[in-house]
């Protein structure tokens, strides 16, 4: 043990619990190196001091376990005691499934013939109405076609999704992802960075959506820590609130 | 009608509940979880009394208040009965781990909402090791080692979140490091890189005077 893994396990004395393996291992150094003996005598008071202080208050003023059960099962139990269910065979997640399926299928098909075509300039400008106002299409329309994808994603659970299901929701992640490149070229060419850093990682995570087969569960976990640590849906909502593009 | 979830055990050992009109068969290391997961309530009952007593530690770990670890405990129960559906052997074995994870992040939470998280520069423990008085019964000692361990407490405050959630489940809950990996949903590399980033904060206020770190 060198000096430094000395000083980890003097910082794991003070915060944290000590094996026995470890006080000897703190033991056999300070006997061999005098100034890591003189840093443990100093730190000395502190070490065991907030475990000590937890096994006495913690054991002594133990809490009224009925009363918390009683809270918990209170708010916990009374999810499951729903009526019967009309459609027993369903599963539970069924419905809501289809319902933010329903919602997200309308409206991207409602927000679909907004989309400029993005293949060139030249076909941009035709897109555009006569009266040669900009195009209709905000941020909060795709961004609104895009959380339901995302939303399904995030709280997914262990229960299979069936193939037609999976199918279709494969061909509308394929859709945004065609939607996103579109975009990210528009918000590359005027320049604007923030957004199209955004659609970078969107284009990022449908792309690995798209690609993220049934049971492969660390991908799906490490997706999801990706999702959040880019802090992706509070800048998705940030996006919404931009004006047209 | 029969509604109750039935159980078998499989040849390795792992319980399989199953549960009309549950969406299929539930297969966990542990009899109680996989039938918790069918919704036995008998067995959510069984698993609060089986791991409450560390719950409730570990909740006083970070509050130091009776009454503040008791709501922790309930929260953190709360939150695992509701989400246990989601709990995956596979990605993080013990269920025990699963819950002291969302039992450190539920405190983390309500520190946050304390709003303890003050200016962290310059914390060392040199001044608090000076106040501890000697070991001794005396109701002025007790209160003063009290206020040590509350200060030590407030030490931590050099951490991220992350970097204390970690440092936490490793070196208090004694978690290895492919557990806390699993329960957190991260890489064992990125674990190991917060406890050493961890690690290296603290060092520094152990004597910061001596630059030792």
């Amino acid at each position: 043990m060198n000096c430094l893994e000395f000083q980890d396990l003097i910082v794991v004395g003070i915060h944290g619990r000590l094996t026995a393996a470890q006080r000897g291992e703190i033991d056999r150094h300070r006997a061999v190196c005098e100034e890591c003996a003189a840093l443990y005598e100093r730190q000395a008071p502190l070490i065991g001091l907030r475990e000590e202080d937890v096994k006495r208050h913690a054991s002594a003023a133990l809490p009224d376990w009925e009363r918390s059960w009683a809270a918990i099962s209170e708010r916990s139990l009374s999810r499951q005691r729903r009526p019967a269910r009309l459609f027993a065979s369903v599963p539970l997640w069924a419905p809501a499934a289809a319902a933010v399926l329903l919602v997200f299928v309308l409206g991207y098909i409602a927000g679909r013939g907004l989309f400029v075509d993005t293949t060139g300039p030249a076909s941009r400008t035709a897109a555009l109405p006569p009266s040669g106002l900009p195009s209709p299409l905000t941020f909060a329309e795709y961004a609104d076609n895009l959380k339901p994808v995302l939303a399904s994603f995030i709280n997914r659970g262990d229960v299979p999704v069936p193939e037609k299901l999976r199918a279709l929701e494969h061909r509308i992640i394929r859709d945004m992802l065609t939607e996103t490149r579109a975009l990210k070229s528009l918000a590359a060419e005027s320049g604007d960075a923030s957004r199209r850093d955004l659609l970078l990682d969107l284009e990022f995570v449908l792309t690995s959506l798209a690609n993220l087969t049934p049971g492969d569960t660390e991908s799906a976990v490490h997706l999801e820590r990706m999702i959040r640590e880019k802090d992706v849906a509070p800048r998705l909502r940030e996006l919404a609130s931009h004006a047209t593009i | 009608m029969h509604d109750e979830p039935t159980i078998a055990l499989e040849a390795d050992g792992r319980a399989v509940a199953f549960a009309p009109g549950k969406g299929g068969p539930v297969i966990s290391a542990d009899k109680d979880v996989a039938l918790a997961k069918a919704g036995d309530p008998g067995a959510l009952r069984r698993l609060y009394e089986e791991h409450r007593e560390r719950v409730f530690r570990t909740a006083y770990r970070y509050s130091g208040s009776t009454q503040d670890a008791e709501d922790i405990l309930q929260e953190t129960f709360i939150k695992a009965f509701a989400r246990i559906r989601t709990f995956d052997p596979r990605i993080s074995p013990k269920f025990s781990s699963w819950l002291l994870t969302i039992c450190v992040n539920t405190a983390l939470d309500a520190l946050r909402g304390r709003g303890r998280r003050k200016s962290s520069k310059h914390v060392s423990l040199a001044d608090i090791r000076d106040d501890i008085p000697a070991d001794g019964p005396s109701p002025e000692a007790a209160a003063a080692r009290s206020l040590a361990v509350e200060r030590i407490r407030e030490t931590l405050r050099v951490l991220s979140r992350g970097q204390r959630a970690v440092f936490d489940l490793r070196f208090n809950e004694l978690m290895d490091i492919k557990d806390i990996a699993g329960a957190l949903g991260c890489s064992e590399s990125n674990v190991k890189t917060q406890l050493a980033r961890a690690l290296s904060k603290l060092r520094k206020t152990l004597d910061p005077e001596r630059g030792r770190s």
